[in-house]
Parts: structure tokens; C-alpha cells; sequence
């Protein structure tokens, strides 16, 4: 009897195969950011190296504070994090919960800013940081970072908020809450899967944003993580080593988010996006 | 414990008016059952009392208070809900404790009043358990501690025994029952199980299109009901009802069937004018095989279609007059399918219908 390959290891073999693909630009980063200083570069597509070094990651924190712009980049994408998730609940609640006038407008009005690309909206955001003073300063990051994130952290947060049964909301206006009562006690504290979501979306986006970052902030004291491979990329990328050493540094805090989120982002995508 | 009155009570959804003008006074501790078919409107009456579903006219007293238009959390009653609607992220304590809670009480009191509540419900051992640890009949019992841990002046449940299985049914209606002696609260209580409202109820109200149909005790409906409606709701298995029309004297109240065949219902129901279309209910219990005791013009002849043995009696379905009769007859009856046999009427406990308007005559 032949043997025929079960649905599941054909899709195991399969998704096996893209994360091997997707993996590939991770591992070139890490071949180059452990690459002896004497090598110029990689062999076999930037995968091979000859011996493993670490002075790449050294040269990187020697030449730039790394830690007072990796301090910068926690404060600019925390707050944003923190106030995608207060308002766009608040918004979502709103949203799911609520009947007025305009609404259903106003909610695909939010939907359609998903389509804009960021380098879109590079020259206005500038314009008003202007305007407003916000350039070189953190403000100038966290609230146009927040105001990116908010639409796709309302669609998550509506599709879970409307799958939960409306009579706990209605206990818990029995019971004595006010409706700001019930987000806070009842509906937030369910909605963690969704939240992890969010979390880890924003901080993702907000921890690796690089072009506006480039536009709004000048002095070095204030500059986020991702503009430090700069320093190196020179005419010809001179020292690719430090550079890389540098993107493998930036991409370890959102690994860690992930890690320490992925047990509910995986809920929270089901339960976000199925109504049940 | 404080009385509830509805007074000329509206309620509409866009052009639907699913209540209409609906008068009711409930005593102090009284526990009163709202029933009715699905969509009559027991539902959303009991969310305006709740205050989760606003009044559009009329106006909603408890005690001495107009609560209309108070949020639900300022009018100190308390709520089952068929779901039980318990908050999953925290333990049963934190359930029953959560109103007392978000009221101030202090820390100390809320445990004691848990523990007191716990106590009662035989919860003491599942204190610390999240509600999806627990088995549907320990989920009904915190939905009822959260409910009675804060001694509101009214318990409201909206079909909480739905969820339930037959067994376990019986035995939580037993337990509100016990809970409503010692605690005295007044109840009002939703359901579209008439069995449930006869046995818990001290009165019964029964709803039809958004009003009120009738009012009573379970004894008063059961034996007076003002409708051919409140006559089908009320009883299980539900009266038989017959198309007739009254012939002869007066006095003696004859009734025609489609079919030709008679029956007298004797003096109880004279006065009735010849000719008058009728409908005439008999309850199953109120049927009997025929004896020498019954009249020739007492009794009704019929087919036997099926024979359902219940254990203590057993139930009877005979074709009279082109229509399906049943009857609750003795546990052993010397009866097959198929047997042609005389039903004896209990008629002074026969009810005639107006076949129009369903009043009763």
C-alpha cells in the first residue's frame, strides 16, 4: 500500500519550508553580526562565516550609547503602546457597544487611514510636529506612532468586545458599575487576548519605526535605536559588522515581547477575529 | 422587601409596542411568576424593572420610589439570569462579593457576608474556584448568592432553571423556593414554564402580546381562567378545547360537535341562547372513562390513538369529533389503540369559550 502523506504534515512540511524562507534575512543578519572584524563578508549568500566573534557587538557599544537610545526607544513605544490600548478600547467599546449617529461612518472612516502607507503621510506628520513644536522631542514620536496604531488596534478590540455576552455587562450594572466601571472591571480584564495583540503589534511597529524617527528627531540624547546602524552604513557600508551587530540588539526586545505575549496573541486573534 | 408597582407601563421598539399599558401591584415579599409564550413580553418587563431596558410611558415604583428613570444600579434589586452571567476572570467569592464590593462595604464585611451567603448555598468548598471550574448547578447557586449577598428590596430571575437539566431543575426550584420562605425577599420571576410558576408562584401572571391576560393565584388559573389563551398556558398537558354549538333549552346547556355528537353540560353553564358557536375546554384530569355513574348525555365517544403510561396515571389521546382529546386516566386502564371508548365528563369543571374573542363564559 502506498504510503500517502497525512493533510497535516503536507501543511507542517509546508509552513515548515516558509519559516525556513522567512528565517533566512534573521540568520544573514546574525552571520554578519558575528563575523570576525577581518572578514569582508559572508560566504554562500551571507550565511557562511569563517569562526564566530563577537566584536562586532562590542565596536557597536563601544561607538554609540546604545542603552541611553535603547532607554529612548522603550520610552517613545511604551507610551505609545500604553496609549493605543486606553483609547482605541475606549474608542472600540464605543463602537461595539454604543448606537449613535454616524457611527458605523465614522468607524469605516477609521478603517480606511489602514490603506495609507506611513511615507504617505512622512511630509504632513512632519508639518505639524512643526506647527506644534513636537520636532526633536518624544511627543514628536508617541503621537504620531499612536495615532497609526489606533485604527488597527479598534478593529481588534470591536470584533472581541462584540463577542462578549452583554448580560455580564448587564450584571455588572446591577451590581453597581458606572459604564467606565464596567470597561475597567469587566470588559479590559476579559479582553486580554486582544490586548496582547495590540500590545504586540504596537510595540513591534513603534520599537522598528525608522523613517519618521530619521525626519523628526536631531539630537543624538533623543534618537530611538533604529537610527544607531546609521552611524555605520557610511558610503559603502563600511562597517557592515557594528551595523548588523546593532539590528540584532534592536530586534531582541520585540522577540521578548512576543515570547512573553504569543500564548495569548494566538487566542487573541481567533477569539478577535471569529464572532462568537 | 418593598412592593412593586407598574403603573400604565409602555415599552417600544421603533414601531413595535411590546408592551402596552401594563397595571400590576406586587406585595411586599410576595414571589409573583411572570409566564408567557416566547416574545409576550415577560422579558423585557422585567428588564424595565431591572432598569436595563428604559420605560417609553408609564412609570415603575418600588417601595415608595418612582425608579423609572434610575440606572439600574441605584434601584437596589438584584438579578438571576438565565446565563448566570457570572464574571469569569474571578473566583466565586470575588463573584458574590463584587456588588458589595463597588458599594464600599468594608473589606471584613464583604467576607462575612460571602461566607454567610456561601454558607446557605453549600458554596463554602468552591470559594476560590473560577465559575468555568464548576457544574451548572454550583454556577446557578453563585448567580443566586451574588444575587441575595447584598439583601436587595427586590430578586428579579429571568429564567434561571432554562440552563438546567430536568433533574437538577426540580431540585434548584425546590432550593428557591427554600431561599424565598427564609428570606422573604420579593421576587419576581420570568418563565416560560408554567410547571415552574405553579409550584414556586404565589401568584401568576400571565402575559399575551405585551399584556397582561390574567392574574391570580395557581389555584385561580388553574381553575377560572379568564381566556381560552390563559386555559391552554396553565395545565400540563394542556386543556382540550372543541368546537360545539349550544342547542336546546337553555337550562341545560346542550352542546352540538362537528361530527353530530352530543354532550349536556347541565345547569353549571345554562343561559347560554341556542345556536351560540361555543368552544368547550375540558381539562385531561377532567375526563374519565365512563361508568354507570355517567349520563348517556355526559359522555363522549372516541377513537383510541395512543396510550402514554407515566407510571402514577396514564395519558389517553382520543379522537373526538375529528379533534385529538387527552386524557389523564389511572395508572392500569384496560384500554388499547385502536378501542372505540366513552370518556365521562367532569361537567360542572368544564369551561366554555367564546370562539372569537377566547373570553371565557
Amino acid at each position: 500500500m502506498p504510503l500517502t502523506p497525512s493533510p497535516r504534515t503536507i501543511k507542517t512540511a509546508v509552513l515548515t519550508v516558509l519559516a525556513g524562507i522567512w528565517l533566512v534575512p534573521v540568520l544573514m543578519m546574525l552571520a554578519v553580526a558575528l563575523m570576525p572584524p577581518g572578514q569582508r563578508a559572508a560566504g554562500f549568500g551571507g550565511l557562511a562565516i569563517k569562526g564566530v566573534s563577537l566584536a562586532s557587538f562590542g565596536t557597536a557599544f563601544d561607538r554609540a550609547p546604545i542603552l541611553l537610545h535603547f532607554v529612548n526607544s522603550l520610552i517613545i513605544t511604551v507610551t505609545s503602546v500604553v496609549l493605543v490600548v486606553v483609547i482605541s478600547s475606549l474608542a472600540a467599546y464605543a463602537f461595539a457597544r454604543t448606537r449613535f449617529r454616524g457611527g458605523e461612518s465614522l468607524f469605516y472612516g477609521l478603517l480606511a487611514t489602514l490603506m495609507l502607507p506611513i511615507p504617505a503621510l512622512i511630509v504632513p506628520i512632519f508639518q505639524l510636529n512643526k506647527t506644534f513644536g513636537l520636532l526633536d522631542t518624544y511627543w514628536g514620536l508617541i503621537l504620531p506612532y499612536t495615532a497609526l496604531g489606533v485604527p488597527f488596534a479598534v478593529i481588534i478590540y470591536r470584533s472581541f468586545f462584540s463577542a462578549i455576552p452583554q448580560e455580564l455587562e448587564e450584571a455588572a450594572k446591577i451590581d453597581g458599575c458606572s459604564t467606565f466601571g464596567i470597561w475597567l472591571r469587566i470588559i479590559m480584564p476579559l479582553s486580554w487576548p486582544a490586548t496582547s495583540v495590540v500590545v504586540i503589534f504596537q510595540f513591534m511597529t513603534s520599537f522598528n519605526e525608522f523613517i519618521l524617527a530619521l525626519v523628526t528627531m536631531d539630537s543624538n540624547s533623543l534618537k530611538p535605536l533604529t537610527l544607531v546602524p546609521l552611524i555605520y552604513a557610511g558610503p559603502f557600508m563600511a562597517q557592515p559588522g557594528p551595523m548588523f551587530a546593532t539590528l540584532t540588539l534592536i530586534t531582541i526586545p520585540v522577540v521578548v515581547v512576543y515570547l512573553l505575549m504569543q500564548r495569548f496573541m494566538i487566542g487573541g486573534l481567533t477569539a478577535g477575529a471569529v464572532k462568537g | 422587601m418593598a412592593t412593586v408597582e407598574l403603573r400604565r407601563v409602555n415599552k417600544t421598539f421603533g414601531t413595535h409596542q411590546a408592551i402596552q399599558g401594563l397595571d400590576l401591584s406586587i406585595a411586599n415579599g410576595e414571589f409573583v411568576a411572570l409566564v408567557g409564550p416566547s416574545g409576550c413580553g415577560k422579558s423585557t418587563t422585567l428588564r424595565m424593572i431591572a432598569g436595563l431596558e428604559a420605560v417609553s410611558g408609564g412609570a415603575i415604583v418600588i417601595g415608595e420610589r418612582d425608579v423609572s428613570h434610575l440606572p439600574a444600579r441605584d434601584r437596589d434589586i438584584a438579578m438571576v439570569f438565565q446565563s448566570y452571567a457570572l464574571y469569569p476572570h474571578m473566583t466565586v467569592a470575588e463573584n458574590i462579593g463584587f456588588g458589595l464590593k463597588l458599594r464600599g462595604t468594608r473589606r471584613a464585611r464583604v467576607a462575612e457576608l460571602v461566607d454567610e451567603a456561601a454558607e446557605t448555598l453549600q458554596l463554602k468548598e468552591v470559594l476560590g474556584r473560577k465559575p468555568k471550574e464548576l457544574s451548572g448547578g454550583q454556577r446557578q447557586r453563585v448567580a443566586m448568592g451574588r444575587a441575595m449577598v447584598r439583601h436587595p428590596q427586590v430578586f428579579l430571575f429571568d429564567e434561571p432553571l432554562s440552563n438546567l437539566d430536568a433533574k437538577l431543575r426540580v431540585h434548584m426550584r425546590a432550593q428557591i423556593k427554600k431561599l424565598h420562605r427564609q428570606l422573604t425577599t420579593t421576587t419576581i420571576y420570568v418563565t416560560h414554564d408554567q410547571t415552574e410558576a405553579m409550584t414556586l408562584a404565589d401568584r401568576i401572571v400571565v402575559m399575551n402580546h405585551g399584556r397582561i391576560e390574567q392574574v391570580g393565584t395557581p389555584h385561580e388559573l388553574y381553575g377560572a381562567p379568564v381566556s381560552k389563551f390563559v386555559a391552554g398556558f396553565i395545565g400540563s398537558p394542556e386543556m382540550n378545547f372543541l368546537d360545539a354549538v349550544v342547542e336546546g333549552a337553555a337550562e341545560t346547556c346542550d352542546l352540538t360537535f362537528a361530527d353530530g355528537s352530543r354532550l349536556s353540560l347541565g345547569p353549571v353553564h345554562a343561559g347560554l341562547p341556542a345556536g351560540r358557536p361555543v368552544t368547550l375546554g375540558i381539562r385531561p384530569e377532567h375526563l374519565h372513562l365512563a361508568g354507570p355513574a355517567d349520563p348517556p348525555d355526559g359522555r363522549l365517544s372516541g377513537l383510541v390513538e395512543v396510550i402514554e403510561p407515566l407510571g402514577a396515571d396514564t395519558l389517553i389521546h382520543v379522537v373526538v369529533a375529528g379533534r385529538t382529546l387527552v386524557a389523564r386516566l389511572a395508572a392500569k386502564v384496560a384500554v388499547e389503540v385502536g378501542d372505540r371508548i366513552e370518556l365521562g365528563v367532569d361537567r360542572a369543571r368544564a369551561h366554555l369559550f367564546d370562539p372569537a374573542s377566547g373570553l371565557a363564559l
